[in-house]
């Protein structure tokens, strides 16, 4: 009873002494990642606090660190603990980490202050870090006026840049958006274009990814990423509108998930709206202008300058130009009488030259010389507004000479050398069917039949059939006696036919002899046991058990010994043939019918 | 035997109606393409329509009439009537020629892309045959593969086996091409597909001529036709452009 009741008071004990936390040694210190940085530039500050059974459940609080420092993110605390047992004493060793973010803000040399942690009963301080500040490079002139008035952009945000600031109605404008940013971002992408209710507008080309260039803004260095641009033609004079182009992205948060991977959230970053003055066109326009904007050239061109009559040829007439392609309509010209001219196909094609968007317009015409002569393609005009010059301008293509010979349908190529078969351009129809003398009435066939499509359920039937037999044949292969049973009436009638010849021939013994084998195969397929060797009572018995009846069986056996004498004793050419085979035939029926 | 005399003449008297349909119908024709040779493209319109009316269902017959209303300058139902004639042949070259020319004047004076190449692809797939050739294409592969499945059951040699097998995969992808192909084309045959005939079609906003219009319509353009409303039918390009036509200017292919 004393041993229990010490045992008892041990294990209380240990109970009660075991959890009593013994505070060890403690380290606190905190770390820069860099203590020599230029303005604006991101270092990372760690703070650390490791030791035995230290208390961690407070929170750190940095110290003022403007205007040096700016604080951008934070994380943590991070905390991991390790429990060792020895010698039954068990220890809990633990460590604390705080990372903070910190952007330079203002050059100069700075002591990073003291910082402290309560843990417990206990108050921890770090040792404070000398960091020197420098001005930032290459930013000489922004920088006189940075460290005094700077104000600080929002990070990110977006920027909207415009090839010119005074454009025409019509005439091209190139508006490209830069993101900058100094902070890490994550899955940013576009959440809304720029509403553009003033323009029209065609993109020139867009980032897939983000591809940064380090440059200084109001004396800071940023990250300048490209965004996208977008060619803009103005749709009318007066104040034209550049909505905000509005780009969503997430941003590093202090909190980690489940996988301790950090947890982001979401934020967004406009551009400004940009309003422009869109200055008119000057009046008078001219009368064969039709609203095109920029610089344009015209070239024509024939793929053929020697024809014979009523071959075709092709005029190409191309229009480049960086204004709103809308506005290159198809331009008027007459050409010779003597030629047909069909409607022509249009072409429309666009390219980047020196970041603006170029329109190719092609207009194709087919044309088919009548007769035969020299002629001239008179020369072509596009009429179009130069912004550089302010006028209206003509963009004209050269005449152009074809020289047309009489001639066959089927020509000779000029210039080729190869004969070839040019057959001649009708943009006429086909001409009518040939006459006919009845008409077969082509109507929906068979597949709008119910019926038709009814039909093929057949092929059910045809496998269901094919499934049967093989069922059927599966079963006769590995049951012998059922095959035998089953095609004994059939080899019967084969024999009976034999006999039947031998009855028209007279020969009465061999009749005999071929009956009787007829019979006793029978009876051996038919009851499964071979009849040679068996005598009449024991043919009787097995006829008895096979349920056949008795007057049948005995006729049967009768049958057989009548014609075993009629073997051997028998005349050649005597006794009545067809009522024995018939009796023998009867027999056997009645037989199957059991 | 008074019944069976009954029903000879019964049978001769539907038989020979039919054929007197027919040789009828084809004098129409002949006679309709002499006035198509001699120029007389109004009068031929007229004998072909006859012949048409007369309850003749034939892709020559349609062509003709196609090309009277064509040189008769009525390219809306030239294209109806050669878009009728498709449905029944869709093999004729003469035929794909005239409407192709005429579906290059409508595209373009309607402002239409051409087709890309997979589309042309597709559509010369599903004109391989018309809907009634596909179903003898697909019974047929229905059949064989019916065949081939019974005798893969019932053969006991190797080599017969393995040839009924390959023969029976090959029976069931002609069942899916021909399947396909014969939903595909009678689908395109059933759809409720009209021509527009009439000139100067505006397609509005709404049922009425009060309504907006929304875009033009010219002669020979193809349409589906969704609905019919105080007639006014609501029509549908390819494109996607939805607006609503006087139903007169619509006529079903």
């Amino acid at each position: 009873m004393t041993r229990l009741k010490n045992s008892f008071m041990l294990t209380i004990l240990l109970v009660l002494v075991l959890p009593l936390p013994a505070i060890g040694q403690a380290f606190f210190r905190a770390e820069l990642s860099q203590t020599r940085m230029r303005l604006g530039e991101r270092i990372l500050l760690t703070v650390i606090l490791e030791g035995e059974n230290i208390d961690t459940g407070n929170p750190l609080q940095l110290p003022n660190l403007a205007p040096f420092f700016r604080v951008e993110g934070s994380s943590g605390p991070n905390i991991s603990t390790q429990m060792t047992i020895i010698n039954g004493r068990m220890s809990r060793r633990s460590s604390l980490q705080y990372q903070y973010e910190l952007v330079a803000t203002q050059a100069g040399k700075f002591t990073l202050p003291r910082i402290a942690y309560r843990s417990g009963s206990q108050t921890f301080f770090t040792s404070p870090i000398p960091v020197e500040i420098l001005e930032p490079q290459n930013a000489n002139q922004a920088t006189t006026t940075s460290s005094k008035n700077w104000a600080p952009e929002t990070d990110p945000f977006l920027k909207l840049e415009l090839d010119r600031r005074e454009v025409y109605a019509g005439e091209q404008l190139v508006a490209a958006w830069y993101l900058y940013y100094q902070r890490r971002l994550f899955d940013l992408q576009i959440k809304a274009n720029p509403p553009l209710p003033d323009f029209k507008a065609t993109e020139l080309e867009k980032a897939g990814q983000l591809t940064p260039e380090e440059n200084y803004f109001r004396g800071l260095p940023w990250n300048v990423a490209f965004i996208q641009s977008l060619a803009l033609y103005p749709l009318r004079a007066g104040k034209a509108t550049i909505g905000s182009l509005e780009m969503r992205y997430l941003s590093q948060m202090s909190q980690r998930d489940f996988f301790g991977m950090p947890m982001g959230q979401e934020q967004r970053v406009l551009s400004e709206p940009l309003t422009i003055e869109v200055k008119p066109l000057p009046e008078p326009a001219p009368q064969d202008f039709s609203g095109a904007v920029g610089r344009f050239e015209l070239s024509a061109r024939l793929e053929k300058t020697q024809l014979r009559v009523n071959e075709s040829d092709q005029l190409q007439v191309k229009i480049i130009g960086d204004g709103n392609p809308d506005y290159i309509l198809e331009p008027k010209f007459l050409l010779p009488a003597e030629f047909e001219m069909y409607p022509p196909e249009v072409k429309l094609d666009t390219e980047v030259r020196e970041g603006r968007l170029f329109s190719i317009k092609k207009f194709e015409y087919l044309l088919v010389a009548r007769k035969e002569g020299q002629f001239q393609v008179p020369a072509i005009g596009f009429r179009y507004f130069d912004p550089q010059t302010g006028t209206y301008k003509l963009a004209q293509s050269e005449a152009l000479s074809i020289t047309v010979v009489p001639g066959p349908q089927g020509v000779v190529s000029p210039g080729s050398g190869v004969q070839t078969y040019s057959p001649v351009v009708t943009q006429d129809i086909r001409f009518i069917k040939p006459d006919r003398q009845s008409f077969a009435n082509q109507s929906d066939g068979l597949s709008s039949k119910r019926w038709f499509w009814l039909l093929h359920l057949g092929g059910i039937a045809l496998v269901a059939g094919a499934l049967y037999y093989r069922t059927v044949r599966q079963r006769l292969d590995s049951d012998q006696l059922l095959a035998r049973k089953m095609r004994a009436f059939s080899q019967f009638q084969k024999k009976l036919k034999k006999a039947r010849k031998l009855a028209r021939e007279r020969k009465s013994r061999e009749l005999a002899a071929e009956l009787k084998r007829a019979l006793l195969e029978y009876f051996g397929d038919r009851f499964g046991q071979s009849p040679w060797g068996l005598v009449e009572e024991e043919m009787l018995q097995l006829m008895d058990d096979q349920g056949v009846a008795r007057e049948l069986s005995r006729e049967f056996l009768a049958l057989i010994s009548e014609l075993g004498r009629a073997q051997f004793a028998g005349q050649e050419g005597g006794g009545d043939f067809r009522a024995i085979i018939d009796r023998s035939e009867k027999i056997i029926e009645a037989l199957e019918k059991k | 035997m008074k019944t069976r005399l009954l029903l000879l003449a019964l049978t001769w008297l539907l038989l020979g109606r039919g054929a007197r349909a027919s040789e009828a119908s084809s004098a129409l024709y002949n006679q309709a393409n002499s006035f198509y040779a001699q120029g007389d493209f109004k009068r031929a319109v007229e004998l072909y329509e006859s012949a048409v009316r007369a309850g003749i269902k034939n892709s020559d017959l349609y062509y003709n009439l196609g090309n009277a209303w064509y040189k008769s300058g009525d390219v809306g139902r030239a294209l109806l009537f050669w878009l009728r004639a498709e449905r029944l042949n869709p093999y004729d070259h003469d035929l794909k020629a005239n409407l192709a020319l005429a579906a290059r004047q409508v595209n373009s004076s309607l402002g239409l892309e051409p087709e890309s190449r997979l589309v042309e692809f597709f559509r010369a797939l599903r004109d391989l045959a018309p809907a009634r050739i596909w179903a003898i294409w697909l019974s047929a592969s229905i059949w064989a593969f019916w065949i081939m499945l019974s005798l893969r059951l019932l053969s006991r040699r190797k080599k017969f086996n393995l040839l009924c097998s390959f023969l029976l995969v090959w029976s069931i992808i002609l069942v899916m091409i021909s399947s396909a192909g014969y939903l595909r084309r009678r689908h395109w045959e059933n759809e409720p597909a009209a021509v527009v005939v009439a000139k100067d079609v505006a397609a509005k906003s709404g049922p009425g001529e009060g309504f907006t219009p929304v875009f033009k319509l010219v002669p020979g353009a193809r349409v589906l036709m969704r609905e019919c409303r105080n007639g006014f039918c609501q029509v549908e390009l390819p494109p996607g452009m939805v607006g609503w036509v006087e139903a007169q200017a619509l006529e079903k292919i």
